[in-house]
């Protein structure tokens, strides 16, 4: 207690003298955790935070490719048995060191229902149909699943390793502020709201063997500022108060750009863009009307006016990054006259009128597509909605009856369609506020589910998003990119598309 | 005296008032303003609509980058602003005079109840009042916006739904006095319905307080209204409105100043020479003060 308050002090005085003799890198951060908890919460912020602390199975490279972190080697026994051995010697902060119990422990926190202190854990669907972690040695564990699921691996990156020992002696209460990972900083406080201050764990096992160098972190410290407001976030930037500031706006961009000691760094993000049209009204059940309007907005203009180049440019589902995705799409080109053609042959001459419905961070844009809509004949108006309220409603088919179309997006962490098509487009799928259904598309993703030769399940998929770009059930937009402003004096460092940001390699200048 | 040197009250608060050159000015203002809202779409060189994105952020036309198609420059969406100015004033005087109205009207019909038959109608409207009073106005506006969604006529709902208030309070005060004064007991000795004394005897007589409230408050309820748009609750686009304006344009601050700057100017101009107009006429108009 006495040495934890010791170095918390040290930490503080640390902080007012501002990295004299210590290399320390401050990060502009928008939003705290929400817990320091790996097993409870769903929120993609309070998991950056926390992969400072604690290591995962696998990690993802810079190149967004799954690969081994805490493990060592590992195969496939069959569809539903997969093996893994971890490294030895690997230390938790408190000194313990990582066995095979560990890892079934915290699998088992995650996926048994009730197994937090009586709490399921939030994280449990994110690990599918994992029935089982059996201890097979004191390195290696068996995880079982109850049917095939080939994106196994890629969804272990999002899961943190805890320590039996500590989890069970501080309980889930304690867990939501005190930290014992694996990971390359241990954490010194935690000053909710306000920071939280890091140092280097000197006995880290070194990280992803495969993303050298492989060792303990170079700087001392890492200090995450808390700042949501987004002008005071740039401006610690640029004022070299911090060293990396996460969703830097496209505003700003220039700014970051201009200024001699900072930099911009993007990395594609996972999440689509979209505008869901209501497939089961009128006049957005006819494709000739959705195609039409696809070829009715300049995609390309917006994103290089209102986006400052920041996005990648859609004509389906999939991130040009993510397992299987269709490079050979036809394109929807920007073509005014084929878009008034198509609305004519559907019986659209005069147009008609519509509503995009959005929230006011995308009012902006939702206004510039509804502009370029107009000039093709339709009369579409944008209403401006709470988050909370606009979102049920299209989730639910029967009280979307009366809307028209829907600006809305889907993350898909995972890089793989399993993550993102199914919710979205299959029929009755969880995110499918479009309503929209295919038979064959339908089978096409059933079929991928369970598929574990990786090219059949490639094909099926390249399949399905050929057909979804030819049935068009959206307004196909963009996949933006994260931005980061980086300081100069930071080296080593680059963003990840998982928003990790991972600083065991970084050094300061 | 001769007959030609006798100045009535109201030709000499007239001189008065034009003697009293900030509020002229103001009152100028004011009335360009009215008639930029007026005629509107016969004096404005763009539509309010019209979107491109290849002028997003242009400037205004005396910097670089600037044209005089566009004197004042474009929004994020390639809008000319100076359009949409002359729109967003007919926001902000018609909703001001439509509130100040029905908000003037309510209230003094509650305000002549109260102070007049006293008793129970007194305790109840003084209480409500009272009530509605102890809600921050601007949160109060807020959370009714949310509950009923945002738009032109949940707009003026949610700002008469307590803007009659003030007014009240001024009337049912002064009644509280009028009642007391021997016109009001003479038209009661005469067998005056109470009615007839409310709305012929006190009323009249008490014109002149509700007119400075109803100007007064005219300033704020502009505020208020540009508040509101500025946080996504007013009328929504693409209708123009100045507090809208204001907020569209708070991302490029450092990087395109006019989007926002210009909008809220005409805010400051608008509020402050209705604030100011008022001062002046109701200076002139006030028999106390004359010298």
């Amino acid at each position: 207690m006495r040495t934890k308050f010791l170095r918390a002090l040290v930490g503080a005085v640390m902080l007012g003298t501002a990295g004299a003799q210590a290399a320390e890198i401050r990060i502009g951060f928008t939003q705290d955790a929400l817990t320091l908890d790996p097993g409870n919460h769903r929120s993609r912020e309070t998991e950056t935070i926390i992969r400072q602390m604690y290591d995962g199975l696998f990690t993802r490279n810079s190149r967004m490719e799954v690969v081994p972190e805490l493990i060592d080697t590992w195969r496939q026994v069959d569809p539903v048995t997969y093996e893994f051995t971890i490294h030895r010697g690997v230390r938790f902060h408190s000194g313990d060191e990582l066995t095979a119990e560990d890892i079934k422990f915290t699998f088992d926190r995650l996926t048994q229902t009730n197994a937090m202190d009586g709490q399921t854990s939030p994280r449990q669907s994110l690990l599918g149909p994992l029935r089982a972690v059996e201890v097979i040695g004191p390195y290696a564990v068996r995880f079982i699943l109850r049917e095939p699921w080939p994106i196994l691996t890629a969804m272990l990156p999002f899961q943190e390793v805890v320590s039996r020992r500590f989890v069970e002696r501080v309980g889930t209460a304690g867990m939501a502020t005190q930290a014992n990972g694996t990971g390359a900083f241990r954490l010194v406080e935690w000053r909710r709201g306000d920071s939280l201050i890091l140092e280097r764990f000197n006995d880290y096992f070194g990280g992803a063997r495969s993303i050298p160098p492989v060792g303990p972190a170079n700087v001392d410290r890492v200090i995450i500022r808390v700042i949501p407001e987004n002008a005071a976030r740039v401006a610690a930037l640029l004022s070299g108060s911090v060293e990396i500031i996460n969703e830097l706006p496209a505003s700003a961009i220039r700014q970051v750009e201009a200024n001699p000691n900072t930099r911009v760094a993007r990395v594609n993000g996972t999440r689509t863009f979209f505008i869901a049209f209501n497939n089961d009204r009128a006049p957005f059940n006819d494709p000739r009307v959705r195609r039409a309007m696809n070829h009715a907005i300049d995609r390309n203009l917006i994103i290089q006016r209102i986006l400052a180049d920041a996005a990648v440019p859609l004509n389906g589902v999939m991130s040009p990054d993510a397992f299987a995705f269709n490079r050979d799409l036809p394109e929807f080109t920007f073509d005014q006259a084929l878009a008034r053609r198509l609305l004519a042959e559907a019986g659209h001459a005069n147009g008609f009128e519509a509503v995009i419905d959005t929230q006011s961070a995308y009012r902006e844009i939702s206004e510039a597509i509804a502009s370029m809509l107009n000039r093709v004949g339709l009369r579409i108006r944008v209403q401006v909605w709470e988050g909370s309220v606009l979102t049920p409603i299209w989730q639910n088919a029967e009280r979307r009856r009366e809307r028209d179309m829907f600006f809305t997006s889907w993350g898909n962490g995972a890089l793989d369609p399993s993550d993102i098509m199914v919710p979205t487009l299959r029929t009755g799928g969880r995110g499918n506020s479009a309503g929209f259904s295919n038979a064959e598309v339908d089978q096409l993703l059933d079929a991928a589910e369970t598929e574990v030769d990786v090219n059949k399940r490639r094909d099926m998929y390249m399949r399905a998003q050929a057909i979804v770009n030819r049935e068009a059930p959206w307004l196909f937009l963009w996949l933006p990119q994260d931005l980061y402003g980086v300081s100069r004096r930071l080296q080593g460092w680059e963003p990840n598309a998982d928003s990790r940001i991972n600083l065991q390699r970084a050094t300061m200048r | 005296m001769s007959a030609a040197a006798v100045t009535s009250p109201t030709a000499f608060a007239w001189r008065r008032a034009l003697r009293n050159r900030s509020a002229v000015g103001a009152a100028a203002v004011i009335v360009v303003v009215a008639l930029a809202a007026i005629f509107a779409p016969w004096i404005a060189p763009h539509a309010v609509d019209d979107t491109d994105l290849l002028r997003r952020l242009q400037p205004p036309a005396w910097m670089d980058g600037g044209e005089w198609a566009f004197p004042l420059g474009c929004d994020g969406l390639g809008r000319d602003i100076l359009s949409r100015l002359i729109f967003g004033a007919r926001v902000s005087i018609s909703i001001g005079l439509l509130v100040v109205a029905l908000a003037v009207g309510i209230g003094t019909i509650a305000g002549l109840t109260a102070g007049y038959l006293r008793g129970t109608a007194d305790t109840l409207l003084s209480r409500l009042a009272e009530i509605l009073l102890a809600f921050p106005y601007l949160i109060f506006a807020v959370g009714l916006m949310a509950m009923t969604g945002p738009g032109l006529h949940n707009l003026v709902l949610a700002l008469v739904y307590r803007e009659w208030v003030v007014s009240f309070r001024v009337v049912r005060g002064e009644t509280l006095a009028a009642r007391e004064i021997e016109y009001v007991e003479a038209a009661r000795a005469l067998g005056a319905s109470r009615l007839h004394i409310m709305t012929r005897e006190i009323l009249p007589n008490i014109l002149s307080p509700i007119l400075v409230v109803g100007t007064v408050r005219m300033a704020t309820v502009i505020m208020l209204e540009a508040s509101l748009s500025f946080l996504g609750l007013g009328v929504q686009s693409p209708t123009a409105s100045w507090g809208a304006m204001v907020a569209d344009g708070r991302d490029f601050l450092l990087d395109a100043w006019w989007v926002s700057t210009i909008p809220g100017l005409a805010i400051l101009a608008l509020v402050l020479s209705i604030n100011v107009a008022s001062q002046g006429f109701r200076d002139a108009f006030d028999p106390r003060m004359r010298t």
